[in-house]
C-alpha cells in the first residue's frame, strides 16, 4: 500500500464515518446502537492497524511522507496538502488510535440508551478525524485544521448534557479560553508565512512565543487552566480521551513541531519552563483541595502537563514523548475507572475492617501542621477565583 | 447615472420595508434606524458615481487640486462614513420589522463594494497613499463591532453587529490591494452572505414559531425540540467564526496572509476573528442549550421546505470548505 493511502486513512476513515452518521441523523435514518458501535470499533481498528504499518515502515528507516496537492490555490498562494508520520507524530497517532477505540468499545455500554449516543458518536468520530490530522499534519497550516476540529469536537461535547445549564456555561467557557490562545497559532502562521518558513533570529522569537501562548490554552497552563475542571462536566468517556489522553497533550506536541523556533531563539526556552513550573505547581497544590474524583484528575493532568512542558522546555524530547504516552495510557484508565471508583473503595474499605490508610499520609508529616493548613487554606482561595 | 439608479431602487426597497413592516413594530426608534441606514446607503452610492467622475475630473484637468487636500484623510473619512460609526444605528433598526427584507437591505457588503470601486477609480498614486488608512479603519470597524456584538444581549442586535463586523473585514480585504486580501475578502463575502442568510433564517423561523419569548435571558434550550434547526445555527455559526471544514477557515486564512503582507495590522485580523467566533457560538448556547420550559419545549422543527433550502446552504460551506479553489479566483 502507497504512504499516501496509509496515511489519508486514519484521518479519511473517521472523517468519512462522522460524515455518514451525521448525513444519517439529517435524513431521519437512524442506525441502531449496536451499528454505530460496530462501525466505529472497526473503522479505528482500520486506523490501528494503518498506524501500526506506518510505525513498521518507520522503524525499517523510512518514515512515511505524502504530498496530495495545494489545497487553497488562490491569490498567489499556496497551502500545500501533505501528511507524514515521523518519530513524534508516530507516538501520538498510535496513542490516538489506541486510545479512541478503547474509549469507543467502552462507551458503547457506558453510553447505552442515552438519548444522545448518536451524537457522542459523530462527534467522537469527528475529534479522532482532528487530532488524526493535528498530528499527522506536514505543514502548520494544516496543523491548525486539525487544532480547530478538536477544539469544536471539545467544546460540543462538553456541553453534551445540554439541559443543564453548567455544562453549557462549561463549553462556553473552554471555548474562550481556547479561541484567545489560538490567536497566537494563527497570528504564528501568519507571521511564518511572511518571513517564507524560516525566520532567522529575533524574527523567531515573537512566532515561538506566539505558538507558547497558543499551546498554553490546549495544555491547561496558568493562567488558562480554568477550562479544564469546568470541561468535566461532559460525559467520562469523552473526558477521558479528550482532557486525559489526547486533546490536551496538543499543546505540547505544538512545542515538540516548533522546536525549530525556540532553536533559533534561545531565550525562549525559559518562558516554556516558567510556564510548565507554575502550572505543576499550580495543579498540585490545588488538586489537594478538590472533593471528587474527576476535578482531581483534572488537576493532577494539569500537574503533569507542567512538568512535561519543563521537559520540553530543557530540550528532553524523547523524555517528553515518553512521558505523554505514559501520562496519557495512565489518564485514560484513571478517567475511565473514575464513576466506578467510589463505589470499589467502599468495598475495599469494608473487607478491610475500615482500615484503609489515607493518600498521600506518609507526605503529611514533611510539613509542620500550621504550615499544611495554610497552604490548604491558600490553595483552596485558588481553586475559588480560578472556578469563579 | 448608475448611482442615482441603485440609490432611487434601494429608496423603494426601504419604503416596501416600512410600509410592510406590521403597525405594532414600527417604532419611531426603528423606523428612524431604517431610514439613517438607508440614507447612508443611497448617499454612497450616489457619492461613488460622483467621486468617479470629480476624480476622472480632477485627474484630467486639476491634478493640484487632489494633492492640497490631504488624500488619505478624505479616503479615511469616506471610508469611515461607509462603515463606522455611520452603521452604528444598525442594531436598532434590526430590532423590529420582518428580519429577511432587512438583512438584505441593510448588509454592509455592499458598501465594502462601493468603497473598493471608488479606490480603484483613484489614480494610482493616491490609492496606494489611501489604501492602508482604508484598510486600518475597516479592521477598526470590525473590532468595534466584535466588541459591540460582545456586549449585545438580544439576539437580533447581535446578529446585526456581526453582519456589519463582515462588512468591514470585507472591505479591509479589498482595500489592502493585494492578491490575497482580495482572494479572502472574495470568499469571505460568500461566506457571511450564506452564513449570516442562514442564521437569520433560522432565527426568524423561531420567531415565526415563539415569537417575544425568544428575547428572555438564559437559556432557551431549543435543541431539544428543533434539533435540525439548531445543527443549522451551529454551522453558520462556526462558519462566520471561521472554523476548518467551512468557507470561512480558507477565507481567512487568505485574509491573514494578504493583510500582513500589507502590515502588521493583519495581526488584528485573528483577534478579531476570535471573538466573532465566540459571538456566534454563545448565541447559539444561549437559543439552543438548557432546560427548555414551556414556551420552548413543544416548538416544530425545521419543516421539509426549510430543511431543503437550509440544506443547500450548508453544502455550499462545506463545499467552499474542502475545495476553496473552486469558488475562487
Amino acid at each position: 500500500m502507497s504512504d499516501a493511502l496509509l496515511l489519508a486513512l486514519p484521518v479519511g476513515l473517521p472523517a468519512a464515518l462522522c460524515a455518514a452518521l451525521g448525513l444519517a441523523w439529517l435524513l431521519d435514518a437512524r442506525p441502531s446502537e449496536n451499528t454505530v458501535g460496530r462501525l466505529t470499533s472497526a473503522c479505528w481498528l482500520l486506523v490501528s492497524l494503518a498506524v501500526a504499518s506506518l510505525a513498521a515502515r518507520f522503524f525499517r528507516g523510512a518514515p512515511s511522507l505524502a504530498a496530495y496537492g495545494d489545497w487553497l490555490g488562490a491569490g498567489g498562494q499556496d497551502f500545500p496538502l501533505g501528511l507524514k508520520a515521523d518519530g513524534p507524530s508516530l507516538v501520538m497517532l498510535s496513542l490516538t488510535a489506541v486510545l479512541v477505540g478503547v474509549v469507543a468499545v467502552f462507551s458503547r455500554r457506558y453510553m447505552h440508551r442515552d438519548e444522545g449516543f448518536h451524537r457522542f458518536f459523530v462527534l467522537l468520530n469527528l475529534f479522532g478525524a482532528g487530532a488524526m490530522l493535528l498530528f499527522s499534519a506536514d505543514s502548520f497550516d494544516l496543523l491548525a485544521v486539525g487544532w480547530e476540529l478538536v477544539c469544536a469536537a471539545s467544546f460540543l461535547l462538553v456541553a453534551f448534557y445540554q439541559r443543564r445549564e453548567a455544562p453549557a456555561r462549561g463549553a462556553l467557557y473552554m471555548l474562550g479560553v481556547y479561541r484567545i490562545c489560538d490567536i497566537g497559532l494563527f497570528a504564528g502562521i501568519g507571521l511564518l508565512h511572511l518571513h517564507h518558513g524560516a525566520p532567522a533570529g529575533p524574527a523567531a522569537a515573537p512566532i515561538a512565543l506566539l505558538f507558547l501562548f497558543a499551546a498554553m490554552g490546549k495544555s491547561a497552563q496558568f493562567p488558562f487552566s480554568g477550562w479544564l475542571p469546568r470541561a468535566m462536566e461532559g460525559p467520562t468517556p469523552s473526558s477521558a480521551i479528550f482532557y486525559g489522553a489526547i486533546s490536551v497533550h496538543a499543546g505540547a506536541y505544538l512545542l515538540l513541531r516548533a522546536r525549530p523556533l525556540f532553536d533559533a531563539a534561545p531565550g525562549t526556552f525559559a518562558a516554556v519552563v516558567a510556564v510548565g513550573a507554575l502550572t505543576a505547581a499550580y495543579g498540585a497544590l490545588v488538586g489537594r483541595t478538590c472533593p471528587d474524583a474527576k476535578t482531581a484528575l483534572a488537576y493532577a493532568t494539569m500537574t503533569q502537563l507542567g512538568l512535561i512542558f519543563i521537559e520540553i522546555g530543557l530540550g528532553f524530547d524523547s523524555l517528553a514523548l515518553g512521558h505523554i504516552a505514559g501520562h496519557a495510557v495512565l489518564r485514560t484508565a484513571q478517567f475511565l475507572r473514575a464513576p466506578s471508583l467510589l463505589h470499589d473503595h467502599h468495598q475495599l474499605h469494608s473487607a478491610s475492617g475500615g482500615h484503609i490508610a489515607p493518600a498521600g499520609a506518609p507526605f503529611g508529616g514533611l510539613l509542620p501542621r500550621p504550615l499544611q493548613g495554610w497552604l490548604y487554606g491558600f490553595a483552596l482561595d485558588l481553586r475559588g477565583r480560578g472556578m469563579s | 447615472m448608475s448611482g442615482a439608479l441603485e440609490a432611487g431602487l434601494h429608496a423603494a426597497l426601504t419604503l416596501g420595508v416600512v410600509l410592510s413592516a406590521p403597525r405594532g413594530e414600527r417604532t419611531a426608534r426603528w423606523t428612524m434606524g431604517v431610514l439613517w441606514i438607508s440614507a447612508c446607503v443611497g448617499a454612497a452610492y450616489l457619492s461613488q458615481s460622483a467621486a468617479s467622475a470629480a476624480v476622472a475630473w480632477a485627474t484630467a484637468l486639476l491634478p493640484f487640486l487632489t494633492s492640497a487636500f490631504g488624500r488619505p484623510l478624505d479616503a479615511g473619512r469616506a471610508s469611515g462614513l461607509l462603515l463606522f460609526p455611520a452603521q452604528s444605528r444598525l442594531a436598532d433598526a434590526f430590532e423590529h420589522g420582518p428580519l429577511l427584507p432587512l438583512a438584505l437591505l441593510l448588509n454592509g457588503h455592499l458598501g465594502a463594494l462601493v468603497a473598493s470601486r471608488w479606490l480603484s477609480a483613484l489614480d494610482p498614486e493616491t490609492a496606494a497613499m489611501a489604501r492602508p488608512w482604508i484598510t486600518g479603519l475597516a479592521l477598526l470597524a470590525a473590532a468595534a463591532y466584535a466588541a459591540l456584538a460582545y456586549q449585545e444581549t438580544r439576539p437580533r442586535r447581535v446578529l446585526a453587529r456581526l453582519i456589519a463586523g463582515q462588512g468591514a473585514l470585507i472591505l479591509a480585504g479589498l482595500a489592502c490591494g493585494n492578491a490575497a486580501a482580495a482572494a479572502g475578502a472574495l470568499a469571505l463575502w460568500q461566506t457571511a452572505a450564506v452564513a449570516s442568510t442562514m442564521l437569520v433564517c433560522v432565527y426568524a423561523g423561531l420567531e415565526a414559531r415563539m415569537g417575544a419569548a425568544l428575547d428572555r435571558p438564559g437559556f432557551l434550550g431549543l435543541a431539544s425540540s428543533a434539533p435540525r434547526l439548531a445543527v443549522f445555527f451551529a454551522a453558520a455559526a462556526f462558519a462566520l467564526g471561521d472554523m476548518p471544514l467551512t468557507m470561512g477557515f480558507p477565507a481567512a486564512e487568505l485574509l491573514i496572509r494578504g493583510l500582513l503582507e500589507g502590515g502588521l495590522m493583519g495581526l488584528a485580523l485573528p483577534i478579531i476573528s476570535a471573538l466573532n467566533a465566540y459571538v456566534a457560538v454563545r448565541l447559539f448556547a444561549r437559543l439552543f442549550w438548557g432546560r427548555p420550559d414551556d414556551a420552548s419545549r413543544n416548538v416544530p422543527d425545521a419543516l421539509p421546505r426549510e430543511r431543503w433550502a437550509l440544506t443547500a446552504a450548508l453544502l455550499f460551506l462545506l463545499i467552499g470548505g474542502l475545495v476553496p479553489s473552486a469558488f475562487l479566483p
